[in-house]
């Protein structure tokens, strides 16, 4: 698809959009990108699908550091001077407990972060791509749609049908992109 | 859009609206703008001297003597870990349960928690008197293989305010970064959008970067809610896990978490309510929301009442002596002004918010507020202070009153916070785009606003 079209479809309502990538992916029309001011899950499950992110992963090993990270340095610096204080246990479970608990919080967020950086592709290198305006973060959404020459036309009409404002051309500006 | 998150409230706002006025909030600042910053600047001037007093002379310019150890300066710290408690209460919590009034003033909650814990984390490094030996308490490897007693409840503090600033942070760029971006795509100083370019990480809004971007928003919201709780109940372990009278109770902790809640959306509303009135967002910022945050406001005091009452009774049903005369000490000895104030301010004046005209007058709104933000600096004093001057022994009972200095660093530290919060109200958006967006009913055109 390397002579393929790209269009991009201006939108002023989440409701059209929806509607949009639905009639697109109907048609086997490809939708590249969405691009949206507000969180809409709706729009994400359409065009991303619906497996859920793999930012969980990352932080799920956060937190397993974390309590493992927590516990185990508690109770190796215990271990370090077997010191008795207050008459208190020197292996206290219950209070090396708050320990843990922190550190699972700590290195949970922490890795929660760095894995949505990694899989959002954050910070984004390519940015801005060709299809970005800066209206995308003000009061409109775009639908970049990457259609064969021939299926460019049907590709407009479905966009303008659904509610587009306007569609535009773009030049693809990577070789990913224009691999799509 | 997500039905259950549209808040009819909102009314007939367009997109393009919400960007100009929430952005024009960072346009050019005015006269008295200006006046505030340089009053706040000159409370700073005269906390830091207070402070640098404590460094260069010791901490005998404190009255902090026996029996007496910790005073205004551990008050104050408890009193600003509190005020940080609403920020992610409304962020994080209410975020898990779909409140929609949360979403017009919950980046200023979160900022005044960033700062407030900020403000807080300064106390114990000056009741520290030697400030540089802070790093004692930090468990870093060293050859000598000292390492803090993870037992004490002072190192879980540490633990538990270094992780609540931390997690607080990410949790507060994270929601700003689609913010960031809206500011680069308005930004016509190329120096100035360059720097925003950087903050903004290339944010698009895009599919892939939605997708995760909500996944981890949820994560962050989920961790943040236990820690929440764990943060005051850690700190309300400095006192209970001791043996003074008065702190050795097990309802320390849920009464510190409701207590620091009371407070952080008192200083929230304190904060809020002359915001929208000088950048003129009433629209965004409405009634409805102040209204929501005065039923929790007003809820919360209630367990804080419930839990004054129960140490009363627990300390009469307990039947021990040293309980029984730490609760008679505090409403009649020295310090009775101090818990009849609390209970006042705290209780009290709160009550009032059972009367809707209350809750709905902005006047009603600020005047409750500000009382609680007294009372709960007077129930820190209270529990602090009161049972370390009257502990077991009556020849080692004793008063403290602080000094001019401890005074001057109480005024610094409200200078600090509230130079932080304008600084910031100048550069960053103290309300969410994105989320306001996402709550407003969808299709409201620019000429229809």
């Amino acid at each position: 698809m390397s002579s393929a079209r790209h269009l991009l479809g201006f939108f002023d309502r989440a409701s059209q959009v929806v509607a949009a990538v639905r009639a697109l992916q109907d048609k086997k029309i490809v939708v590249t990108d969405v691009y949206s001011p507000v969180p809409n899950e709706e729009i994400v499950e359409l065009v991303a699908g619906k497996r859920p992110s793999r930012v969980r992963y990352g932080t799920a090993l956060g937190a397993i550091s974390g309590i493992c990270g927590g516990l185990g340095l508690a109770l190796w610096t215990a271990g370090v001077w077997h010191l008795v204080v207050d008459g208190k246990p020197v292996f206290g479970l219950i209070p090396f407990v708050v320990v843990g608990f922190e550190l699972t919080i700590l290195l949970g967020a922490i890795l929660n972060l760095i894995a949505l950086l990694i899989f959002a592709r954050l910070p984004h290198r390519g940015f801005p791509t060709n299809a970005y305006r800066p209206q995308f973060s003000d009061d409109r959404f775009g639908i970049w749609v990457t259609a064969e020459p021939s299926r460019a036309a049907e590709a407009k009409e479905t966009l303008v049908s659904a509610g587009a404002l306007e569609v535009q051309d773009v030049e693809p500006q990577t070789r990913q992109e224009a691999r799509v | 859009m997500s039905e259950h998150r549209v808040n009819p409230n909102l009314g007939r706002l367009s997109y393009a609206q919400v960007n100009r006025d929430i952005l024009a909030t960072l346009g050019k600042p005015g006269k008295i703008y200006l006046g505030l910053l340089i009053f706040c600047l000159g409370l700073v001037a005269v906390g830091g001297y207070c402070w640098g007093q404590i460094i260069w002379k010791g901490v005998g310019v404190t009255n902090l003597n026996n029996p007496v150890g910790w005073g205004l300066l551990i008050t104050t710290f408890v009193f600003w870990v509190g005020i940080g408690h609403a920020g992610t209460l409304i962020s994080a919590i209410l975020f898990l349960l779909r409140v929609p009034w949360r979403t017009a003033i919950f980046r200023a909650a979160e900022t005044t928690t960033i700062f407030a814990v900020v403000t807080a984390g300064l106390f114990p490094l000056i009741h520290l008197g030697r400030v540089w030996a802070m790093y004692y308490i930090l468990p870093y490897a060293n050859g000598r293989q000292l390492w803090p007693n993870f037992r004490s409840p002072l190192v879980w503090d540490v633990l538990a305010i270094s992780t609540y600033l931390t997690v607080s942070a990410i949790f507060f760029f994270v929601g700003l970064v689609p913010d960031i971006a809206a500011i680069r795509d308005r930004s016509k100083v190329s120096a100035v959008r360059w720097v925003w370019k950087i903050l903004s990480l290339g944010w698009m809004g895009s599919t892939r970067q939605w997708k995760h971007y909500l996944a981890a928003y949820v994560l962050f919201a989920g961790l943040a809610t236990p820690l929440v709780i764990s943060v005051h109940s850690v700190v309300s372990w400095d006192f209970a896990m001791s043996v003074i009278p008065g702190w050795h109770t097990t309802i320390f902790a849920p009464y510190f978490v409701a207590g620091a809640i009371l407070s952080g959306l008192a200083m929230v509303l304190t904060i809020l309510i002359p915001l929208r009135a000088a950048f003129r967002i009433g629209h965004i910022i409405r009634l409805y929301h102040l209204e929501g945050m005065a039923k929790v406001l007003l809820f919360t005091s209630l367990i804080v009442g419930y839990a004054y009452a129960t140490e009363f009774f627990i300390a009469w049903y307990s039947g021990n002596p040293f309980e029984i005369a730490i609760f008679k000490f505090r409403p009649t000895g020295h310090y009775a002004g101090i818990f009849w104030g609390m209970v006042t301010c705290n209780v009290v004046i709160p009550s009032l918010f059972f009367f809707k005209k209350v809750r709905t007058s902005l006047v009603g709104l600020l005047l409750v507020a500000i009382a609680v933000n007294f009372g709960m600096w007077f129930e820190r004093f209270n529990i602090i202070v009161t049972s370390l001057s009257h502990d077991f022994l009556p020849h080692n009972w004793g008063s403290y009153w602080p000094s001019p200095v401890e005074w001057g660093i109480l005024a610094g530290s409200f200078g600090w916070f509230f130079l932080l919060f304008l600084m910031f109200v100048k550069i960053l958006p103290s309300i969410s785009l994105a989320e306001v967006k996402e709550s407003m009913p969808e299709g409201v055109k620019e000429d229809a606003a």
